[in-house]
């Protein structure tokens, strides 16, 4: 027996959930890059699309996708303003207020030097708010397993931060 | 999915999934009770997708193996519709680079500059299917994206730094690696490093610096000392300074 794998339409998605990867995109970008921004998601998709297996809703894989496609556009970019700082007001989103000396330490520098997954991870945990399983969910990996990378990334930032705890 | 955040409010993925007009079911009921988020939502509603112009068959574009349609020309720079046909050809373009820089670096190599212990870096402006090696006083615009190659006679430990105009540090390579140099063998012909970075808008002169150390090294550390001009013993440098107008 053969299970069909999943498909995406991504016309349909475009249609669907373009708004969904543009107001992602504002997140991390002014509306006047943010049109840019969200064709290279879209072309982004295009490339990577052999890569969605179904585990996550299309919304997800969408969602996740874009994350990740403008926090490496940023970490090319060069600039080395605060992640925050990066953030545009806007009025469909707020921040989780980072209180932790690990969450600062990631906005403010460790996010553009662990690698993407581990960037992606430190995002949606102390810059969205999400649970471990929510993420886990979304990236098609377990709790643990975010669980695990959160730790790995808790240690970077201590050191960081000079081995405060 | 729970779809709810630590604060107690709607995960911003939670609200997209509730701006299809199928909320997850955890969360429907926060919605329904708290003014808060549903003016995040009431807000997320009212975004509107700029105009991009003619789309391209994406489906088709997904199962088609055929090169990307001509690319329409468009002058404004804000609504880009040929970036489809340029980043629909950016796999095989990026293919196509790995197997080019080498050969038109080789090619263009007029000999490596000579500094320090056998550290020799070379920049190049990465376009994609091409690369055009910078040497120092190019000029360089914002958006431009920057590769590297390094020939290191010694082994060590390698960081590429740049300065910007404002005296601003900030880490070219590598960028994956925690802060941490990446460790290196000594190489006998400039070898391409595996990222780049892109260009900000800050003019004046941009400094791209390599250095090599025998000892590992941090690189708030390593950034502090070329900004005060004080290397640590065992550190070598080569750099090349490119022009921002």
């Amino acid at each position: 027996m053969t299970t069909a794998a999943p498909t995406l339409d991504l016309n349909l998605l475009y249609r669907e959930h373009g708004r969904l990867v543009l107001r992602r995109v504002r997140r991390f970008y002014r509306t006047e890059q943010a049109a840019d921004v969200l064709q290279e998601v879209f072309a982004k998709a295009v490339e990577r699309a052999h890569t969605y297996r179904g585990e996550a809703s299309p919304l997800s894989w969408l969602y996740g996708l874009t994350t990740r496609h403008c926090l490496a556009r940023l970490r090319d970019e060069k600039r080395r303003r605060e992640l925050l700082d990066e953030v545009g007001e806007v009025p469909w989103s707020c921040p989780i207020t980072p209180s932790s000396t690990e969450a600062k330490v990631f906005l403010s520098q460790l996010w553009r030097t662990v690698d993407p997954e581990l960037a992606q991870i430190g995002v949606h945990y102390y810059l969205d708010g999400m649970s471990q399983s929510d993420i886990g969910e979304m990236l098609g990996v377990t709790g643990r397993t975010v669980s695990n990378r959160l730790k790995q990334l808790t240690d970077l930032a201590r050191d960081a931060a000079g081995g405060s705890p | 999915m729970n779809g709810l955040r630590r604060d107690g409010h709607l995960t911003d993925l939670a609200l997209e999934h509730a701006a299809t007009g199928a909320p997850l079911p955890a969360t429907a009921a926060h919605l329904s009770t708290c003014d808060s988020c549903q003016a995040r939502l009431d807000a997320a509603l009212q975004v509107e997708l700029p105009d991009l112009g003619e789309l391209p068959d994406l489906q088709a574009l997904l199962g088609a193996n055929r090169p990307a349609q001509p690319v329409p020309s468009v002058p404004e720079p804000a609504n880009r519709p040929w970036m489809w046909g340029v980043l629909l050809t950016v796999a095989s373009a990026a293919a196509a680079a790995m197997i080019a820089i080498p050969t038109v670096l080789t090619e263009v190599d007029d000999g490596l500059r000579v500094k320090g212990a056998g550290l020799h870096l070379q920049v190049y402006l990465d376009q994609g299917s091409s690369s055009a090696r910078l040497r120092d006083g190019d000029p360089i615009s914002a958006g431009d994206r920057l590769g590297f190659r390094v020939r290191n006679r010694d082994p060590g430990y390698l960081m590429i730094v740049g300065i910007d105009a404002a005296n601003e540090a900030y880490l070219c390579y590598p960028q994956s690696g925690g802060g941490s140099p990446a460790q290196v063998d000594s190489t006998l012909d400039p070898v391409a490093l595996p990222e780049a970075i892109r260009m900000d808008d800050t003019p004046g002169t941009e400094q791209i610096v390599a250095i090599l150390c025998e000892d590992r090294f941090a690189y708030d550390d390593i950034a502090s000392a070329l900004l005060d001009d004080t290397l640590p013993p065992g550190c070598t440098t080569d750099s090349v300074n490119l022009e921002k107008p």
